[in-house]
């Protein structure tokens, strides 16, 4: 946790920095508003452009709110992050205009949380055993997407823009690795277990598997994961010079990265992912 | 407001996320429905159930059905249950087809061995399970002499699945075999299958270890095939990379089965029947390739197939239920005996619980002798399988009530437990026979009663012999009789009675003695009893008791000395404990410093001795006594029953003394300046002599100073008078004399004398004598090494006047060898008148003396005279005091100047005058010798109290000094004169003829 601290306090003092020089080039030369808009507009008299746009993006799969099956997240790091997309929008009048993206991102993280009586399941060689979890389970995750946004954009001055529409979010590449182990502390030797779920509708009222201290199993649920999601994208744009800008976004998925019957892991799980970085504005 | 804004949707947009994993909700209601225990509680569990334990039962996850086994005979009835279930959950019994809550104790109806349904569900209420537990009647005890497992058609596939095709289960229903080797309701072969099925669940039921062969067996029927396979990669995970094939009766809890296999294997069935042998037929073939639990080949050894047969006691002496698992399986110490396949082993003594424990060696020729074409085994029962020395005894009516269990067991890899074995190891199995001791064998049981035996976990703690804990009855005696230690605790033993056919027995009470009854058999008690046969005219009266043995001779096993830091006392550490010699004799060595007056002694007895010191006193163990004086002090100890004692004589050797020195001597006052010049003096050691000199200031008062001798410890310091002298203690040195001390070391072994003395120095003084006149002038002259000037004399003038007289004719001269004579002398020349000096007195005093001319002193008259002389010399010490020892005889005739005048008497003057220099400028002169300002202080003989007689007479001054600058002093600043003359008033011209002044010596003393 202190790391996500850590990283939004160096974006904060980044996205700080910059505007104070930029703003005392605009106290030095006084320009009229009208011209302003002229200055940090589109280039084209068309309203049309293009952005190019590379940034870092951090966030994570959860579900929302956070299952009572989950009692304690004990590790997230976030992992990769690079994203890299173009944008081109057309203004139709000088504040109102139409945006479409493309970016390619790389969503990464790892956690470490104890579960309790968390559905899941253990694949191993085709082979599998699902079933209510008590214990640890620990999931990394790397995933590859291409986002394509759809936004109206407002310019709200000369410099700002902030752009909010619905995206769909495909899956490139798919790693979701989980593994499930029992609690270190000797104390709590034999109270991770797997309760069998033998699909008979029984429940847990059968076969229980302790997993002791050095006990562990593992899956792999990156093939299950759906094709693509959908989503909302919330993007600020500010302008630091007439090209070079930077931008501050928010991915916001809606549907789950699993199917919706799937029975393996029962919560559905939203992306939702933070990005900011730099533009070129054509 | 622009920049907030993008900076405010940045962090929305982060934090969102970070707060999406830091909230976490309340924990998920439990979801588990399970029984976990569930005990029936008896006030006398013994009523209705052949074991304590048999009242309680702990299910496995798995499990949704018990039955209790009941004595054959018990009437059942409503009993209170009390259950543990699952976290959170809820339990119901099952009334008439309705859920009622169910409370722990409830009344719950075991009659006619009905079935009562618990159901519980979970907190989260999605799920409930639903349990059945009855009450089933053992059946009858008949005897027994063999049974045949043939395995033959009794499998069938469960725990299929959606996924998993499921496994082979055998099931009995030979009830031959279900009641004597099955709980009751649970008639099923136990094997490592449900756990197989946890890492290889999509295994075809052939593909598992444990598989039936149909008409594979040697008789054509069909067998079981125990094949020892890998589990797969889920297995190689948890290190458990192979599953060997197996077969045993007891329970198997899968649960456990991938975290702790061998204690998932829970084995053994109560049964009432002594196994004697066991058989069967087999036929292996070892795998290829023998692997550890890494999967590591190990070379050079070859799997081996096991089979057994083993018979244990099931409860331990609280009570307790005992099932042997997977592990101590084949050591546990409650084993009784075991049928085995031969393996090589190591036995391992173990001395604690005094047998050998067997260790397996992995070896590539095993000795079991099964191949791979059938054959038959038959493998006796060896009751000391431990290698005790003695068989192991079988209560037979224990067994009979079921505290023995059975355990038949099986697998493809003998050391597959601990996941060791060959791949594809097969073990081919068929017509396993159990052949049982037949008790009509022991012999007669028409005896109202057979046998009675004290059944406990240690029967050595009571017995002499273990099997004087079973005392089979013989024809006309009725008087049951236990041997058993003298200190046997037999208040409270289990009394198990085997009555004969028909008999039943009942306690003076009347009523039924039920066998595991704890009686008490204490010293004189006789427990009656009476047997009765079944029409109930025969009765016959039983006393039981238990004879105990002489109490052996009370001892001290050993004795201890515990100290903090027993160091101070002892050299070795382990000195500290000691064991009596064979005369009884308890000596510590300690050190020759210990100090013993009061050390705390552990006497370490035989059981229930006790102690008593010599005075007759209890002494209880822990206890200070005075071991000081290094003398026997004696214990004597008491059996329990007070008729055997015995003695023992304790002491201290202490050790040759190391060293014996007398390192220094002290006078410690509060300011040592006072009696010593420096402090340093007042700590002296010995000399050769063993003397001991203190240097003392000559004033100091020494009648009385504190004396410390430094002696090693423990010594004792005896005065002149032999009395003990303390250090410290005060001493009167003023004598100077010797005065003696005698040091005796702890015990007196050495001594050492020593003498000490004050040395007490003397007055600061100079002593001024006239030995050594020298008269190479013609006239005596003396010097003096203490005097800065010389001494100056008359005698010079006096030549000039009189230049033919002999030095013995000179006013100041010497009379015999040392005394000085100053003589008024006569002065006869012919200067006499002209200068109006009839008489030149006899002078002497330190100063000097102006060269001196015959013309001046005829001009210049009584004043010339008197300017020549200069008196005194610089002196760096305050005088205190003048002794002077002389005689005086005034001569006839008294003249001034040249006038004779009758009647008056001439006296003589000696006197010392201290006064300032001035810097060495100042010197007195004859006229102001005793008035001058400068004058400090003096004394003189003249116009005193003294007087000098005419024999010799000893004279004392004080001289009184004041304002003494002491700095001017130690510069020279002060002189001073000490002068002598026959004629006070010489150096006025006057004096008598004749007048002599002897002076044996002048002595000034003075100040340091």
């Amino acid at each position: 946790m202190n790391r996500i601290i850590k990283y939004i306090a160096v974006a904060v003092v980044c996205l700080a920095t910059m505007p104070v020089w930029a703003q005392e080039t605009d106290v030095d030369t006084p320009i009229p508003v009208a011209d302003k808009w002229e200055r940090w507009g589109p280039t084209s008299r068309t309203g049309f452009g293009f952005q190019l746009k590379m940034g870092y993006s951090i966030g994570g799969y959860s579900p929302l709110p956070i299952p009572r099956e989950i009692r304690q997240i004990q590790k997230f790091s976030p992992q990769g992050g690079i994203s890299v997309g173009v944008e081109g929008y057309k203004m139709f009048n000088r504040r109102w205009g139409l945006k479409i993206g493309v970016t390619l991102a790389n969503q990464g993280f790892s956690t470490r949380a104890e579960v309790k009586n968390y559905y899941t399941k253990i694949v191993l060689d085709g082979e599998e055993q699902k079933g209510w979890f008590t214990g640890i389970n620990e999931t990394s995750i790397n995933n590859w997407t291409l986002t394509i946004p759809v936004m109206a954009t407002l310019r709200m001055s000369p410099r700002w823009h902030v752009s909010m529409g619905p995206y769909l979010q495909m899956f490139l590449s798919k790693n979701f690795d989980a593994k499930v182990h029992g609690f270190p502390e000797a104390e709590r030797a034999e109270d991770a277990y797997l309760r069998v779920d033998h699909g008979d509708g029984s429940g847990p009222t059968q076969d229980k598997n302790i997993f002791g201290p050095e006990k562990e199993a593992t899956t792999s649920l990156g093939k299950d994961m759906v094709f693509c999601t959908a989503g909302v994208e919330l993007l600020f744009d500010w302008k630091i010079t007439k090209h070079i800008g930077a931008f501050g976004k928010l991915d916001w998925g809606f549907t789950s990265i699993f199917p919706g019957d799937y029975d393996t892991v029962r919560f559905k799980m939203f992306p939702i992912f933070g990005t900011i970085g730099g533009a070129y504005c054509f | 407001m622009k920049i907030k804004l993008l900076i405010l949707s940045l962090l929305l947009a982060l934090s969102s996320t970070v707060l999406l994993v830091s909230c976490i909700a309340e924990a998920p209601l439990e979801i588990e429905c399970d029984i976990e225990e569930i005990s029936v509680q008896l006030e006398n569990p013994l009523d209705i159930f052949d074991q304590e334990s048999y009242a309680t039962y702990r299910f496995l996850p798995i499990e949704t059905k018990h039955v209790f086994s009941v004595k054959h005979n018990a009437a059942l009835g409503s009993y209170p249950v009390y259950i543990k279930t699952s976290k959170g959950s809820t339990a119901f019994i099952v009334i008439d087809g309705e859920e009622v809550p169910f409370e722990n104790g409830r009344l719950v109806n075991f009659t006619n061995e009905r079935v009562q349904k618990f159901v519980i569900r979970c907190e989260s209420g999605e799920w409930s399970k639903t349990y059945e537990v009855s009450m089933e009647h053992q059946p009858a005890y008949t005897v027994l002499t063999e049974m045949l497992i043939t395995f033959n058609g009794n499998y069938t596939i469960q725990g299929k699945t959606s996924t998993n095709p499921g496994y082979y289960v055998w099931t009995e229903t030979d009830p031959v075999i279900t009641k004597n080797l099955f709980r009751a309701g649970d008639p099923v072969w136990k094997n490592g299958n449900p756990g197989f099925i946890l890492s290889r669940g999509s295994a075809q039921p052939d593909e598992y270890p444990t598989i039936p062969v149909f008409n594979g067996g040697m008789d054509g029927s069909d067998c079981v095939e125990l094949h020892t396979r890998s589990t797969g990669s889920f297995g190689q995970m948890v290190h458990i990379p192979l599953a060997a094939g197996s077969m045993f009766n007891g329970l198997f809890d899968s649960s456990k089965a991938l975290n702790d296999a061998r204690k998932a294997t829970r084995m053994g069935v109560p049964c009432p029947h002594k196994p004697i042998r066991i058989e069967a037929d087999l036929r292996y073939e070892p795998g290829p390739k023998f692997q550890d639990s890494n999967e590591n080949e190990i070379t050079g050894v070859v799997d081996e197939p096991d089979l057994y047969c083993i018979i244990y006691r099931n409860a331990d002496e609280n009570g307790n239920a005992v099932v042997l698992d997977g592990d101590d399986v084949l050591t546990n110490k409650h084993i009784k005996g075991v049928a085995r396949l031969k393996h090589n082993y190591n036995m391992v003594w173990n001395e604690e619980e005094q047998r050998h424990i067997p260790e397996p060696v992995l070896t590539n020729s095993p000795i079991h002798g099964i191949t791979n074409e059938w054959q038959h085994v038959s493998i006796p029962v060896n009751y000391d399988f431990f290698q005790t020395g003695h068989e192991n005894v079988i209560d037979p009516i224990l067994l009979r009530n079921r505290g023995y269990s059975i355990v038949i067991g099986s697998t493809s890899s003998w050391r597959g437990g601990y996941f060791e074995g060959a791949l594809d190891s097969k073990l081919y199995m068929d017509n396993v026979k159990v052949v049982f001791e037949d008790p009509e064998d022991e012999g007669d049981t028409t005896l109202p009663i057979a046998s009675a035996s004290i059944i406990v976990d240690d029967p050595l703690a009571l017995f002499p012999e273990e099997g004087d804990s079973i005392q089979y009855m013989e024809e006309g005696t009725t008087e049951i009789v236990f041997p058993v230690k003298w200190d046997a605790d037999m208040t409270s033993v289990p009394l198990t009675l085997h009555p004969g056919q028909g008999y039943t027995v009942y306690d003076e009470a009347g009523k039924v003695f039920v066998s595991g009854t704890k009686v008490d058999l204490s010293k004189d008690k006789v427990l009656k009893l009476k047997a009765r046969d079944a029409e109930g005219k025969l009765e016959i009266i039983y006393t039981v008791r238990a004879k105990f043995e002489d109490q052996p001779v009370p001892t001290i096993l050993s004795a201890c000395i515990k100290i903090a830091s027993p160091l101070t006392i002892f050299n070795n550490v382990g000195d500290s404990v000691q064991t009596p010699s064979a005369s009884n004799e308890i000596i510590f060595p300690v050190r020759w410093d210990a100090v013993v007056t009061a050390v705390p002694l552990t006497l370490n007895v035989s059981k229930w001795a006790t102690v008593q010191d010599a005075g007759g006193n209890s002494f209880v163990s822990g206890s200070n006594v005075d071991l000081s004086d290094g003398q026997f002090h004696q214990f004597k100890v008491f059996s329990q029953d007070g008729t055997q004692t015995n003695t023992y004589k304790v002491k201290v050797k202490y050790a040759e003394q190391a060293e014996f020195t007398v390192s220094s001597f002290s006078i410690v006052v509060n300011n040592p300046l006072e009696i010593f010049k420096q402090a340093t003096d007042s700590v002296q050691t010995a000399n050769e002599a063993n003397e001991v000199v203190f240097p003392v200031r000559w004033n100091a008062d020494v009648t009385a100073v504190p004396l410390t001798i430094h002696a090693t410890k423990f010594s004792t310091i005896y005065d002149e008078n032999e009395e003990v002298f303390t250090s410290g203690q005060k001493v009167n040195l003023s004598d100077g004399e010797f005065h003696t001390f005698t040091v005796k070391s702890r015990f007196g072994k050495n001594t050492l004398t020593y003498k000490v003395r004050a040395d007490i120095g003397q007055e600061p003084r100079y002593v001024f004598s006239f030995e050594n006149g020298n008269t190479s002038s013609g006239y005596y002259t003396w010097t003096d090494a203490n005097l800065a000037s010389s001494w100056v004399t008359t005698n010079p003038m006096f030549k000039v006047l009189r230049t033919g007289a002999s030095a013995s004719e000179c006013p100041a001269r010497k009379d015999g060898t040392s005394v000085l004579l100053l003589e008024t002398a006569a002065n006869n020349s012919t200067y006499a008148s002209m200068l109006k000096m009839r008489t030149v007195p006899g002078m002497l005093f330190n100063g000097t003396m102006d060269s001196y001319s015959l013309q001046q002193a005829m001009s210049g008259g009584l004043s010339y005279f008197q300017s020549l002389a200069h008196y005194g010399a610089p002196f760096k010490h305050k005088p205190t005091k003048m002794k002077v020892r002389a005689k005086y005889i005034p001569g006839e005739k008294y003249y001034k100047g040249n006038t004779y005048t009758a009647g008056e008497t001439d006296s003589p003057d000696i006197y010392c005058v201290f006064y300032r220099n001035m810097g060495g400028q100042f010197v007195l002169s004859a006229t102001d010798l005793f008035t001058h300002g400068n004058i400090a202080g003096y004394v003189r003989l003249h116009g005193s109290s003294k007087q000098v007689g005419t024999t010799w007479t000893d004279l004392e001054f004080k001289i009184e000094t004041y304002n003494v600058d002491a700095a001017a002093l130690a510069d020279g600043g002060y002189s001073m004169v000490i002068g002598a003359t026959s004629s006070w008033n010489g150096h006025n011209m006057e004096g008598a003829e004749g007048s002599k002044l002897y002076i044996e010596s002048i002595t000034i003393f003075y100040e340091d």
